[in-house]
């Protein structure tokens, strides 16, 4: 055979070797394969990877939506170092859409057992769709570096058969809680309807206030800010001017306004 | 008769090899903490006073960009003056060595300091001192000028010698600098014009998605970089050491010249998970990166082949016997092991690159720890071992020394071997169970007293450490091997004889006059690249992502105030 390799052939052969064709042959015939089959796939099966999304609906926070039964929209918050929301409960049979955007660095996002795994850059979106159909914890891990605590940043998406809707836990209106009863606002203002030493928290969001000068306002998010930078700069109508200025940083005031949004 | 390379030059090729060799005692060092840390074996977020992600900075920017390119370097001098029998110009070769030095000792100074924790992809909006990105920038700057000064001699080569085929070594150094020219231009855009002035505070945000993109522009096919002067070796080295010749030299060309066109356009695949990119451009781009596999499966071949050459010259027979002929363990041909080894680590390496390549399959695998266990069975396997093994060769060559302990020089590539298998068996199997790469995990997930507590990951964090502490092993005999040798006495039988580095024969010669000349490969590469990446870099500006701003490592307050 003119293509052994043994010694005593003597001169190498002239010309294309015909083996080396065939390896050639061979090399383009099992790419073509894998893309047969990689476009299957994408294509026949639906695994595919995230696409270009409009960059207009950046969001600012976590949240979970229902969009129909067992059909839910989360969208994750990947912050320096934690989600948001970081745990989150659905029923067997779930379909999510999951959302994912950073509020600073580049962090990641996989859903350990899932084809969700994608990348959290800050001001752009990406999401992926997935089906829970076993009940199971599914954990959730920032698998980029983002800094020093990168290796705390995680979550928890729990499939379970004994609930019936989505609940979430870390979300910024529940966090705005905490901080609002860390900070001793629920000692003046309640949850409830009933008026305190300040007015009530409840449906507050929204409303316009009358002020002591004579003077209205929309209770916003410029609103709440000043009244708690500054407290006593513009009283409202019918409440002693008492308010104590509290240290609390942007991203508390942003967690606080988010509870009260949720007040209804 | 080879001539001797020039005294100057031998300087800068032993300083070439012997500095990055120097730096590569704290990047295997914090190699083997990795895995001690990953495992939860050291539990702190600092050890002997480096930090994690420093010593994980200091691990990729030492092993991965410095060692890898000095190497290259320093084998383009040595064949591109030995191959075209021409000395070089030693002031452009020692321009590029105090260029490489500076910005090496720039970047490494900043890392130490702690100023540069960023790891080697330095993604922003994270921010390290600009003295890092300079020097990362300047040390490529030096890179580029020794392709300059092989430009030169190359073309006086043609003019003297027309109608000659270029010798298969010098396609294969120039195909890596020709990849290496075109793939870092971007990012040295990224660096000087938008990293650079951010970091100094000229400029207030930065597009992240832009310069991710830049990178990983350059981030694969510097990939190709580090391949390509291991696959000069395997094609030009090894047969010869094997005792028989290459088999077919077409093959070589065919696969530097592909390596040139398609090294470029892929870098969309370390993108797959990211947002702000059409899928339609990560699946062209997923197409061109399987298309290297033709290169690669032929190139598989064509080694094969020419080592089954040279095992039946040395007696072997049969379908499969032959393989028993082969130089294994034999003491004179101690750099065999080294390339052979290498080659048997890259089999595992391209396939399970071609799992990442394959799409919607890298949803399963990304950025776990299934990436680093890949890549440690490509850089850590051929371009390591073969780093390690010419280093020797060359070093030992040029100072006319004989190579001591050599039984425990044939042992390094096998121990090492042995070392990445297991380590990369703990990561693959840690991957597909979810372990993030780059990650601090003896903190959380491997600590019994953490919420985050993965006990599920205890058997394959630990099976990496078994692996990483048997590689750290393998350094660690290689470095007795070359301090041995260097502390030894020249050899007068060495030094009567010119020293040069063997080009094997072929065995299978063949003329196909379109892979005589780079310019049509380059002028294909260049209009491949833009019709891949001009669309989405374009979709990428034309978005007007808001610039964000920089933020340092330890803290989740913005450095800067936006407008």
């Amino acid at each position: 055979m003119s293509t052994s390799l043994d010694p005593k052939d003597g001169s190498p052969p002239e010309g294309a070797n015909p083996v080396e064709k065939r390896v050639l042959l061979a090399a383009v015939f099992f790419t073509g394969i894998s893309l047969v089959l990689i476009a299957y796939a994408a294509l026949g099966l639906g695994v595919t990877v995230p696409t270009c999304l409009p960059n207009g609906t950046v969001f600012n926070h976590g949240s979970v939506t229902k969009l129909g039964a067992r059909n839910y929209e989360v969208h994750f918050l990947a912050k320096m170092w934690g989600f948001e929301p970081t745990h989150v409960r659905i029923p067997v049979g779930s379909t999510v859409d999951v959302y994912v955007t950073s509020k600073d660095v580049t962090h990641g996002l996989q859903i350990t057992g899932t084809n969700v795994n994608l990348m959290a850059l800050p001001n752009t979106i990406t999401n992926a769709r997935v089906h829970f159909d076993k009940p199971g914890i599914f954990p959730i891990v920032c698998h980029e570096y983002c800094g020093a605590s990168h290796q705390k940043m995680n979550g928890v998406i729990e499939v379970s058969n004994q609930v019936d809707d989505i609940s979430a836990e870390g979300l910024p209106a529940q966090t705005g809680k905490a901080v609002a009863e860390d900070k001793g606002c629920l000692g003046c203002h309640s949850e409830d309807g009933s008026t305190g030493v300040g007015p009530t928290f409840k449906g507050i969001w929204g409303t316009t206030v009358q002020l002591a000068d004579g003077s209205s306002r929309v209770v916003d998010a410029d609103f709440v800010k000043g009244m708690i930078l500054h407290p006593n700069a513009t009283p409202v109508k019918g409440f002693e001017p008492v308010m104590p200025e509290i240290p609390v940083n942007d991203e508390e005031i942003d967690q606080i306004i988010e509870y009260l949004k949720g007040l209804k | 008769m080879k001539t001797e390379l020039q005294k100057p030059l031998q300087k800068i090729i032993l300083i070439e090899l012997l500095v990055p060799l120097a730096l590569l005692v704290f990047g295997s060092y914090h190699g083997v903490l990795q895995v001690l840390y990953r495992a939860g074996v050291i539990r702190a977020a600092a050890f002997a006073g480096i930090e994690y992600y420093q010593g994980l900075t200091a691990h990729g920017v030492i092993n991965a960009i410095v060692l890898t390119t000095f190497f290259a370097v320093a084998l383009g001098h040595a064949l591109v003056s030995q191959e075209l029998e021409s000395p070089l110009s030693i002031l452009g070769a020692g321009l590029s060595l105090t260029l490489m030095l500076l910005g090496a000792v720039m970047a490494a100074a900043m890392i130490f300091a702690g100023k540069a924790t960023v790891l080697y992809t330095f993604y922003p909006p994270l921010k390290a001192h600009p003295v890092f990105y300079l020097g990362l920038a300047i040390f490529i700057v030096g890179s580029w000028i020794a392709l300059y000064t092989w430009v030169p001699v190359y073309l006086r080569w043609r003019r003297n010698n027309p109608g000659k085929k270029t010798p298969l070594a010098i396609v294969g150094m120039f195909a890596t600098f020709i990849v290496w020219q075109i793939c870092t231009l971007p990012v040295a855009y990224e660096v000087l014009v938008l990293l650079v002035p951010w970091s100094l505070g000229w400029t207030t945000g930065i597009n992240v998605l832009l310069s991710r993109t830049l990178f990983w522009f350059f981030g694969h096919a510097l990939v190709y970089f580090w391949l390509l002067p291991i696959y000069v070796l395997y094609y030009t080295v090894l047969p010869r050491l094997a005792d028989g010749k290459l088999f077919s030299d077409f093959a070589g060309r065919f696969t530097f010249m592909m390596l040139i066109v398609l090294s470029t356009p892929l870098g969309l695949h370390h993108q797959f998970a990211d947002p702000g990119i059409s899928s339609a451009w990560k699946g062209m781009q997923m197409v061109l990166t399987l298309l290297v596999a033709i290169p690669s499966m032929l190139t598989a071949f064509t080694i094969a082949a020419s080592l089954e050459h040279g095992a039946r010259q040395r007696g072997g027979t049969g379908l499969f016997g032959w393989w028993q002929k082969l130089p294994f363990f034999s003491a004179d041909r101690w750099l065999f092991s080294y390339l052979f080894c290498g080659l048997a680590i890259f089999l595992f390496g391209g396939i399970t690159g071609i799992v990442n390549a394959s799409y919607s399959m890298n949803n399963l695998v990304h950025n776990t720890a299934w990436i680093p266990a890949h890549f440690h069975l490509t850089v850590g396997g051929p371009i390591f071992l073969g780093i390690l093994g010419m280093s020797l060769f060359l070093i030992t060559g040029i100072l006319k020394k004989p190579v001591l302990s050599r039984q425990m020089a044939v042992a390094v590539p096998y121990i090492w071997t042995s070392g990445t298998f297991i380590f990369s068996a703990g990561l693959f199997l840690g991957g597909v169970r979810g372990e993030p790469r780059r990650t601090n995990m003896g903190l959380t997930y491997l600590n019994p007293t953490s919420p985050s507590y993965r006990p599920d990951w205890w058997i394959t964090t630990h099976i990496g450490v078994v692996g990483g502490c048997i590689m750290g092993l393998a350094v660690l005999l290689y470095f007795i091997v070359l301090v041995r040798s260097l502390a030894g006495s020249r050899s007068p039988a060495l030094e009567r004889e010119p020293f040069f580095i063997p080009p094997s024969e072929l065995y299978h010669d063949e003329k196909v006059p379109a892979l005589g000349n780079f310019s049509p490969w380059i002028t294909a590469a260049v209009l491949l690249i833009v019709i891949s990446y001009y669309p989405p870099i374009s979709d990428i500006v034309k978005s007007n992502v808001k610039a964000t701003p920089g933020y340092r490592p330890d803290s989740p307050v913005a450095i800067e105030k936006m407008q």
